[in-house]
């Protein structure tokens, strides 16, 4: 029961884990390719399990997937652009027809433009968001934990620590400036 | 641990998306089918129910409609069960092939409750299977009046005596013969009388050389003698004349052998043209009616490239080099069962459909489909739909094993009409083929258990007694084929047909009245024969003993006139006396 409790308070810790600016930008990173790449691929899930994987913060990954999601479409003559010249690129064609012979890489549908376009943009952006996210968690961190403790799912995640856990505390960066 | 604690959660929630995956993967499935289908087709896709086993690689559907993307209130097809085991090897390379399949109670064209076009897309509602009229050819009246315009009149064979040159010379001779013989008799008579006058005078006066009478006696008795001479050189004649009527007769009737021989030759019914007066119709009829059914075949199947109407895809998948094109959804073969209305005629059908593909240009074979199909028709058809080019090849083979035709008319009645009893069979071989809108084919029928019945029959062909005549011949004729070339497209056809009916039909209708020519001819040599006969004997019997009777006359009155000319005394003899 107690390993279920630890798990829960983990849990709680990590869906609301304002652990460190590092991870939120990670969490975005993360959320960015996912939300980039078209659903229909299997490289948004398989990007979206390393995420979770990672120590990146799943609510911004969350947050970030949905509103690169709405972006996505957006960019899509940019991406279809991208993809077009790279799989088209002529010393590449050996080494994407050798990729897309190995088992279930059809799947990911890389040789679609708009999915090559996107994983090469979301690529290309990932140094940048992150720089740009950790920026912004770094300096508006507590403002924007403020806001977002203030919904309703979150006063539900951390609004009622179980007992014994000693997680009645929020890892706000700001109050708690060691974990940055 | 305090590094990796954060892990513990995280592979917990991988783990319930996992569970909730592998709890909810036949919704989940379903979900992507339909997704998947609707966005293929461009209109609604429902599926009652789906179960599937991935370690089996077997799919369950239960109730699935496929709404028709041209129009909405029709499924292109519905099944009440479809069963389906997927290639695995294909699965990992994103392609989903059903290597054999089974659907139940299919159904195709039903009508819907309600419109199965997706919102938001765009909806183009065509009708399924656009009216197609039949091409009209040359009426059928016209086709009556050639053949009879054509025609040789039927009773040419039948040449009437009076008609015959040896009754022409027959009559004449006989006319010839009573005028000549009476004139001869008539003259003879006279002959006789004067003989008798003057040896009468001369008797009486002969001694008494003073009558005047006695003075022309010797003169008169010279004229007897010259007119006796005349006669007799015109019964020498007339001899004559009786060998040489005999000649002519005998030459009249080898003339008129001739012409009933040459009557006889007369061939009346071409076969070639007996078959299209009596069968264009129903070949036009059943040419329209199959080229209704390809017509409707080739409008109603739909062309996944250009009939489906795919949601808008984000981006291009590329052909990438080296990589062959494969369709990504893919039926090799399926077993089908089903039901449907085709071409207005109400069909059950078992059979098999082989690679099935929404993208047939990715796959190197044609759509295919074996079916046996039962209604009112028992049909076999195999067809393929070839959609790999740009140009679409489609082949339809039907073959009708055995179809009883109903009673029905063929000809005209104003020409010839002729009824096709009711129990007659027919057998089909339909192979038809449309390149683009090139269309060619062969069509072969065999007819069986034929009655055929002349009702009418034109006048110039022998009206209703050679009718009559006729129906006891083509009872011989009981089965014919007809083979159909088909070209031209598919709105504008022609076609070429040869049938052995017109031979069969115009080999018996001659047979009987070649029979009845010879019959005719027979009598009417006989006839001939009779009258040569009775002429050459009155000629030989008769005319000739009253030439020969009048001549013994004559030879009689020569002898008395040559007696009377002794008896009389020359006129120096006479006058001396006096003197």
């Amino acid at each position: 029961m107690n390993f279920l409790n630890e798990i829960w308070n983990s849990f709680r810790l990590t869906v609301r884990g304002f652990d460190t600016p590092r991870q939120l930008a990670l969490g975005v990173v993360f959320g960015m390719l996912v939300g980039l790449i078209p659903k229909d691929s299997l490289l948004p899930y398989a990007i979206g399990i390393l995420g979770i994987l990672s120590t990146g913060n799943l609510l911004s990954l969350t947050i970030s997937a949905i509103a690169f999601s709405y972006v996505s479409p957006l960019l899509d003559p940019t991406t279809h652009q991208i993809g077009s010249w790279v799989l088209t690129l002529e010393p590449l064609q050996a080494t994407w027809a050798a990729i897309y012979q190995l088992p279930m890489v059809p799947w990911t549908r890389f040789d679609n433009t708009v999915v090559m376009g996107s994983l090469i943009l979301g690529i290309c952006l990932t140094m940048p968001i992150h720089w740009i996210s950790f920026r912004i968690f770094e300096k508006f961190g507590s403002s924007i934990f403020k806001f977002v403790s203030r919904t309703r799912v979150a006063r539900w995640l951390i609004g009622s620590p179980s007992p014994g856990s000693g997680a009645n505390t929020i890892a706000n960066p700001a109050i708690n400036p060691s974990k940055s | 641990m305090g590094r990796w604690a954060y892990i513990i959660p995280r592979l917990v929630i991988i783990g319930l998306i996992a569970l909730a995956i592998w709890v909810g993967s036949d919704p989940l499935i379903r979900y992507a089918a339909i997704e998947k289908l609707q966005n293929a087709t461009g209109a609604k896709v429902e599926i009652g129910q789906l179960r599937c086993s991935l370690a089996n690689q077997k799919v369950f559907l239960k109730e699935v409609a496929i709404a028709d993307p041209r129009s909405p209130m029709v499924n292109l097809l519905q099944a009440e069960m479809a069963y389906f085991k997927l290639d695995p090897k294909s699965l990992l390379n994103r392609q989903i092939v059903i290597e054999s399949g089974q659907t139940t109670n299919l159904v195709f064209g039903a009508p819907r409750t309600d419109s199965g076009a997706i919102e938001g897309f765009p909806s183009q509602v065509k009708p399924l299977s656009p009216i197609w009229e039949p091409k009209q050819f040359e009426p059928i009246e016209q086709i009556g009046l050639h053949w009879i315009d054509q025609l040789q009149p039927i009773d040419a064979p039948v040449v009437t005596l009076d008609r015959m040159k040896v009754a022409q010379v027959l009559q004449q001779q006989q006319k010839f013969w009573k005028t000549e013989l009476a004139n001869q008799q008539t003259n003879v008579l006279a002959m006789q009388q004067l003989t008798a006058k003057l040896e009468a005078t001369v008797v009486n006066h002969l001694d008494n050389p003073l009558r005047r009478k006695y003075v022309h006696a010797e003169a008169d008795v010279d004229s007897l003698a010259q007119q006796t001479a005349a006669i007799k050189s015109r019964l020498a004649e007339l001899r004559q004349l009786v060998a040489s009527d005999l000649q002519a007769l005998r030459q009249a009737r080898q003339d008129d052998n001739e012409k009933l021989r040459q009557s006889f030759q007369v061939a009346q019914f071409d076969g070639n043209s007996v078959s299209k007066l009596l069968l264009t119709k129903l070949q036009e009829d059943q040419i329209g009616e199959i080229l209704g059914w390809f017509h409707w075949f080739r409008s109603t199947a739909p062309n996944p490239d250009s009939d489906f109407q795919p949601k808008h895809k984000r981006g291009i998948d590329m052909q990438l080099k080296d990589v062959a094109p494969r369709p990504s959804f893919l039926v090799k073969s399926l077993e089908l069962e089903g039901y449907g209305d085709f071409a207005n005629r109400h069909i059950n059908f078992a059979g098999s459909a082989f690679n099935l593909t929404s993208e047939p240009s990715k796959h190197s074979l044609p759509a295919s489909f074996e079916l046996r199909a039962q209604g009112d028709q028992h049909l076999i058809v195999s067809c393929t739909l070839d959609r790999r080019n740009e140009i679409p090849v489609d082949t339809l083979k039907i073959t009708c094993p055995d179809l009883e035709l109903p009673s029905r008319n063929l000809g005209e009645k104003s020409s010839m009409l002729v009824t096709l009893g009711p129990a007659s069979r027919i057998q089909a071989d339909i192979k038809l083929q449309a390149t683009g809108d090139e269309l060619s084919g062969d069509i072969v029928f065999r007819h069986s258990n034929v009655s055929l019945h002349v009702d009418q029959l034109h006048e110039l062909a022998g009206g209703k007694d050679t009718a009559l005549q006729m129906n006891h011949g083509l009872s011989s004729v009981n089965r014919f084929e007809t083979t159909v070339k088909l070209s031209g497209t598919v709105d504008d056809y022609q076609y070429q047909f040869h049938s052995d009916l017109g031979d069969r039909f115009s080999g018996a209708v001659n047979t009987l009245l070649v029979e009845k020519s010879k019959k005719i001819i027979v009598q009417q040599q006989q006839k001939l024969e009779s009258l040569l006969s009775a002429q050459t004997s009155h000629l030989n019997d008769d005319i000739l003993v009253q030439i020969e009777r009048l001549n013994q006359i004559l030879n009689a009155e020569s002898v008395k006139i040559a007696n009377l000319k002794n008896d009389l005394p020359s006129n120096t003899e006479r006058f001396g006396k006096i003197r």
